[in-house]
């Protein structure tokens, strides 16, 4: 999932730096990798998922990797602007929020346990599905049995030993989920403002 | 601000793009021996011949790199009125995907490698493909973005750093310093280790080729650029003129752009 937050340069930044004649490539482009350090600091920064922190799957720092900048010159009244985009699915669900219903398949799996975690349900060959009483639907693990062998005695035996599991659920099973929109998974405006300024203050001391 | 329709990250699209499937029963090891620029054209997975595979995984990491950004009437919401909907893989669809593939040239691991790095079919393996093309694709495009004679000026220097935590973490400061010292250039000329630790470099000091060649470092993906080595865990910032002079950093960046040569050396015994 991509954003893209574009910046352009107010009045006031205008009139203090003497913009009239539009910003110049070389100018926009230090505002942008200003502007692109800004969003991968911040995703660097946000903790991974609440249910399962120790079984993170890196999304916040593939999100710092898949984000970048581009800029586009003088048009209409415009100075100049700077595209940050983000180019990995689920940033913008988090940012934007909203009702995610399920299309190609009957229903959305969520996550029961850490083991499926980051993981796709149709990575795991041993589920089987299972509707509560109660309405509520799962993927649930099925029975088996994992044997597990010793070291090899002196006899040449070995211990063999089994152990029995299953039953457990692994995903459960919803029509549609609603996710609260998170303004603060990206920087706030104010930084993003700011950040435009140093970048454009940065790239006028450099004689851009 | 405001949100606007999303641009790619161009410069690690072409670089997935430009690449061909290049079926291959080498191994890591023999791979290396290929010309950097032949490796850098084709895409390829050590002892992969399966062409139909590799293109599926091609795909997918084409697919994670520019996913497809679309309006959907069911995602329409207050803070979505347009229904945005971006659609593409993720790395838990990208590994049913190859699965798939494999499933259908009726793929089988040699026997005593299932579930081994050398199965094609393991998560491992899988994951190894998928991050380290990925990762590939996308340092390279930040080096190139960040290569332009203005970005060379106002922000010459990068900082290696840890990005993703690991169990076992290899000593990458070891290799920056044996890196550095490899460019024959002394420490604080064009490379500099902070007495907090930080790792600093011009941008297009050799120290990046060395850091990132096979014949320094078994692990290295023969790339100037990050990951450097497989799973590295590592990643680079740029790093203002401010920042560098801050640092103790000298040396001058040479106009123009960086090269993408790598330089092979060995480490002196």
């Amino acid at each position: 999932m991509r954003i893209s937050a574009r910046i352009e340069p107010t009045q006031e930044w205008l009139q203090r730096f003497d913009l009239s004649k539009g910003l110049r490539p070389s100018i926009l482009n230090e505002v942008g990798a200003s502007e692109r350090d800004l969003f991968v600091r911040h995703f660097e920064g946000l903790p991974p998922n609440k249910r399962f922190p120790s079984e993170s799957t890196g999304f916040w720092k593939r999100a710092a990797r898949a984000t970048s900048f581009e800029s586009a010159g003088p048009s209409s009244g415009v100075a100049g602007s700077v595209t940050v985009a983000v180019d990995q699915i689920g940033v913008q669900q988090r940012l934007l929020g909203g009702t995610i219903t399920a299309v190609n398949a009957k229903y959305l799996t969520i996550p029961a346990r850490a083991e499926a975690y980051g993981k796709s349900a149709r990575e795991f060959s041993n589920l089987r599905f299972v509707a509560f009483a109660s309405g509520a639907a799962a993927l649930v693990e099925s029975d088996h049995t994992t044997i597990a062998f010793g070291r090899t005695r002196k006899d040449g035996t070995r211990k063999v030993s089994g152990t029995t599991r299953g039953g457990g659920v692994m995903f459960w099973l919803k029509r549609s989920v609603n996710q609260q929109p998170d303004r603060g998974v990206i920087p706030s405006g104010e930084a993003i403002g700011q950040t435009a300024a140093m970048g454009l203050q940065r790239a006028f001391e450099a004689g851009l | 601000m405001m949100f606007d329709h999303p641009v790619t990250f161009a410069e690690a699209v072409a670089f997935m793009r430009r690449k061909r499937i290049f079926p291959t029963d080498m191994t890591t090891r023999e791979l290396r021996e290929l010309d950097a620029s032949l490796r850098e054209q084709a895409f390829f997975s050590a002892q992969n011949v399966f062409e139909d595979v590799l293109d599926q995984e091609k795909l997918v990491i084409e697919s994670i790199l520019s996913p497809k950004q679309v309006m959907r009437a069911d995602r329409v919401a207050p803070g979505n009125p347009m229904g945005w909907v971006t659609e593409g893989f993720n790395p838990a669809t990208a590994r049913v995907e190859i699965k798939r593939a494999l499933d259908r040239i009726g793929y089988q691991p040699e026997e005593g490698e299932r579930g081994t790095i050398k199965d094609l079919s393991s998560d491992a393996r899988m994951n190894l493909v998928v991050e380290t093309n990925e990762r590939l694709a996308r340092g390279y495009g930040f080096k190139r973005i960040g290569s332009t004679p203005a970005l060379l000026k106002t922000r010459p220097g990068w900082e290696l750093y840890r990005q993703e935590d690991r169990v076992k973490k290899r000593d990458w400061l070891s290799r920056f310093r044996i890196a550095g010292e490899l460019t024959g250039d002394p420490i604080g000329t064009g490379w500099i280790i902070t007495p907090a630790g930080q790792m600093f470099a011009l941008k297009n000091h050799p120290i990046w080729d060395q850091l990132g060649s096979s014949a320094n470092f078994d692990d290295a993906l023969d790339v100037s650029y990050p990951p450097f080595a497989f799973k590295s865990g590592m990643w680079v910032r740029e790093k203002t003129q401010a920042e560098c002079d801050a640092a103790g950093l000298k040396g001058e960046p040479s106009a123009g752009e960086h090269g993408f040569k790598t330089v092979k050396s060995e480490v002196p015994a």
